[in-house]
């Protein structure tokens, strides 16, 4: 790292981490998450959400390992410094087809929730089209300006939390939760696994910490976003299984908007309507670090312009949208992104440590020899 | 120079973008409130038995543009509580929306056959607030809807301010759309609902309705609904009358009467449910009654605590007895509005607890009431 870098406009500061964490983890999976945790561990679900967060915090030090290794290159250098440039570049395509069902998954999906309670009327097509002139915009200014969306997107989302007092007020803990640990080891971990799907992209320190001034403090940054993310969900959780029955939170696909319902107030009937729209801010914001990783991954394989990667990412992914076109087509992609996400969060970074390592090994040795 | 010239670009991207933004915005579904129909209450009926329909629909909504609190009534048969709109549309020249409803009323004979298919699509329709009340009407839903109430407020504000009155401070537990559902998807709890009258040119809040899952089995009277609502938490009442036994206070005062009532306001309880044994099942319910004693129906001397404490005393054993009537009366009907088996559910460790098992369990249940009545105070005089 020398000193022109560190003092360059276009870096951030480490904070920022924090920000991107939020927006990665914190998007469509919000709204939804309940029914499928509820489904594995039942009443126990908010301790499969606390077992997945572990998970979550221990593979990310791992991830905070693996770039300090490397001096807070990205991952797309890393492949390339790990696997050579032909393989490493096919690892990053993979990793960039990762993050492009991912970005489908969650623009299709909060359309999905415009048509349901808002649009119904208006075709996937043109929201996507609405929501790619706006990322196009925001891209052209580069992460620090991403950051900063995100940043103020948050803000302007966040008080949202303090309404889930309403249903809190409602809520028969004592009745839904106990007894604990009804569920079985097994359920409890089916359920963490549930939830992996949901808890991922925090792996998105791997692609900004490049990014940042003094890159070794992102460290307690990340870990402290995480804990927060963490703790958004079992609270959400808690109240979601002291607020509805057992087989009602089954039958709700949107659990959490569904939450609101009760939310009136003399001037505003109907407050999930707001919170659908405020929502669009974390969706642009999450969209805008999906498709900055995507482009810096295109621009570092192929050395391309990002301008034009982010073109023809755009097409493929209007494509993608306009081609889903019923809610059952939604849901077998949303599952299959959902085990996507557990491989490529989870399970892919503590290969890529376990490489590393393995492969510095070999280098350190054969050097010595 | 370099970075100005981009900046310059990206501004002048700014106004294509609005201008698209102008554009779409006619995509929408335009909503003008003064060509639509705003409902605010809907009434289920079967349909006559000679029609192939199933279901008679009567919706109240506003009258489009006018601004008295006038709702008018229409009705119209189909098969589904939805399919019903395509009729109703020909019947109204405003466009019914639904997003403003307040209360669902099911006649009686449709809510004997069971209800969940109606309610299952307000929860689906993204439209409907979970905070509808939910009611069975007797004879026919169409006929309460059609009603006209003493205090001529339209019928849909009507019903509404009359149930949220009495859900607040009167016998009436919740009975909104997530609290029925809550209780019809949960395997330890059955929904309850309040039953309306049209009695003359007069709606009233008759009876609850007792539902075993979502079909109306039998109904509670005033004095069983105020037991059950009591059993189910802290609550607030604004009156309630307690008859009181004459004998035992009979060295208190003189009795001008057989009977001795006395009347509590501002009523507080609080209630405690406890599994004090997991194979009966036997529950201990703990219920602390606290209220302002307001009214005596003989001339009692107040002055001593010793004469209070004994009001107190009396009166806890008569609430005993009720609360111990009504658990009979549910016990013989299988039906569990409380939540007892939820309460069992959440301190017995029990593999597969289902609805049937429940019920079979809650047959053979008992119940220990322990009941506490304080008198905050007695009034001005004494």
């Amino acid at each position: 790292m020398n000193n022109k870098e560190v003092d360059s406009p276009t870096l951030l500061h480490p904070m920022f981490t924090m920000v991107f964490m939020f927006v990665t983890q914190i998007s469509i999976g919000m709204l939804a998450f309940q029914k499928y945790v509820y489904r594995e561990s039942e009443h126990d679900a908010w301790i499969s959400v606390i077992v997945a967060g572990l998970c979550a915090h221990a593979v990310l030090f791992l991830i905070l390992k693996t770039l300090k290794r490397y001096q807070y290159q990205d991952l797309f250098q890393i492949h390339v410094r790990i696997f050579g440039k032909w393989f490493g570049g096919a690892c990053s395509l993979i990793i960039i087809c990762y993050w492009f069902s991912v970005s489908v998954y969650i623009l299709r999906n909060y359309i999905e929730v415009l048509h349901i309670w808002i649009f119904a009327e208006v075709p996937a097509g043109v929201f996507t089209a609405l929501f790619f002139m706006l990322i196009m915009y925001a891209l052209s200014g580069g992460l620090r300006v991403i950051g900063i969306v995100s940043l103020v997107n948050l803000m302007l989302v966040g008080w949202m939390a303090a309404l889930l007092y309403l249903p809190i007020r409602q809520a028969e803990w004592k009745l839904q939760l106990l007894p604990i640990m009804e569920a079985g080891m097994g359920d409890i971990m089916m359920g963490s696994l549930a939830m992996g799907a949901t808890l991922g992209g925090f792996e998105v320190v791997y692609y900004v910490s490049h990014r940042m001034k003094q890159p070794h403090r992102i460290s307690t940054y990340a870990q402290l976003g995480l804990l927060f993310v963490n703790l958004l969900y079992v609270i959400v959780m808690l109240v979601s299984i002291g607020y509805y029955s057992e087989d009602q939170i089954l039958n709700n696909s949107w659990g959490t908007l569904s939450l609101f319902k009760i939310v009136q107030f003399a001037f505003l009937e109907r407050l999930e309507f707001v919170l659908i729209m405020l929502w669009l801010l974390i969706i642009v914001a999450n969209l805008l670090v999906n498709y900055w990783i995507m482009t810096q991954g295109l621009h570092r394989v192929f050395n391309v312009k990002r301008k034009y990667a982010c073109i023809v990412i755009m097409v493929m992914a209007l494509i993608c949208n306009m081609l889903l076109k019923t809610g059952d087509q939604l849901a077998v992609v949303s599952v299959l992104v959902g085990k996507l996400a557990v491989l490529f969060s989870f399970a892919y970074p503590i290969f890529i440590f376990i490489v590393a390592y393995i492969v510095d090994y070999v280098r350190t040795k054969g050097k010595e020899a | 120079m370099h970075i100005n010239n981009r900046e310059k670009k990206r501004v002048y991207f700014v106004p294509y973008i609005l201008l698209i933004f102008l554009v779409v915005t006619g995509c929408a579904e335009a909503k003008i409130i003064d060509k639509l129909g705003i409902l605010v209450a809907v009434g289920y009926d079967l349909a006559d038995e000679d029609s192939n329909d199933r279901i008679r629909t009567t919706v109240l909504s506003y009258k489009p543009g006018a601004t008295s609190t006038n709702t008018v009534p229409t009705s119209a048969s189909n098969n589904t509580s939805k399919g019903v709109r395509e009729k109703l549309s020909l019947r109204t020249s405003a466009k019914l929306v639904i997003g403003q409803m307040r209360v669902a009323a099911y006649g009686e004979p449709l809510a004997r056959g069971g209800i969940i298919t109606l309610t299952d699509t307000f929860q689906r329709d993204s439209e409907i607030g979970t905070s509808v009340y939910l009611v069975v009407a007797k004879d026919s839903a169409e006929q309460l809807l059609n009603a006209k109430n003493r205090q001529r407020a339209g019928t849909g504000d009507y019903l509404y301010d009359l149930l949220k009155k009495n859900i607040e401070s009167g016998i009436v537990p919740s009975p909104t759309l997530h609290h029925f559902l809550n209780a019809y998807y949960r395997s330890g709890k059955d929904p309850i609902l309040p039953y309306l009258e049209v009695q003359g040119d007069e709606i009233l809040i008759s009876k609850l309705a007792l539902m075993k899952d979502d079909r109306m089995i039998g109904s509670l009277n005033l004095t069983e609904s105020f037991s059950v609502k009591a059993m189910m938490g802290s609550n607030h009442f604004l009156t309630h009358e307690i008859e009181l036994n004459t004998e035992r206070l009979r060295k208190y005062y003189e009795p001008t009467f057989d009977k001795l009532y006395v009347t509590l306001s501002h009523v507080m309880t609080k209630t405690r449910i406890k599994v004090i044994d997991k194979n009966t099942p036997e529950f201990q319910v703990q219920i602390r009654l606290k209220g302002e004693m307001e009214e005596v129906s003989d001339l009692i001397n107040l002055e001593e605590a010793e004469v209070i404490h004994a009001l107190e005393r009396e009166a806890e054993k008569t609430l005993k007895s009720e609360f111990e009537d009504v658990m009979r009366k549910l016990q013989k009907k299988q039906v569990d509005p409380v939540g007892f088996g939820s309460h069992y559910r959440s301190s017995v460790r029990v593999q597969d607890f289902t609805a049937e098992k429940w019920r079979e369990m809650f047959k053979e249940a008992r119940f220990v009431f322990d009941v506490k009545v304080t008198f905050v105070n007695v009034g001005i005089t004494s």
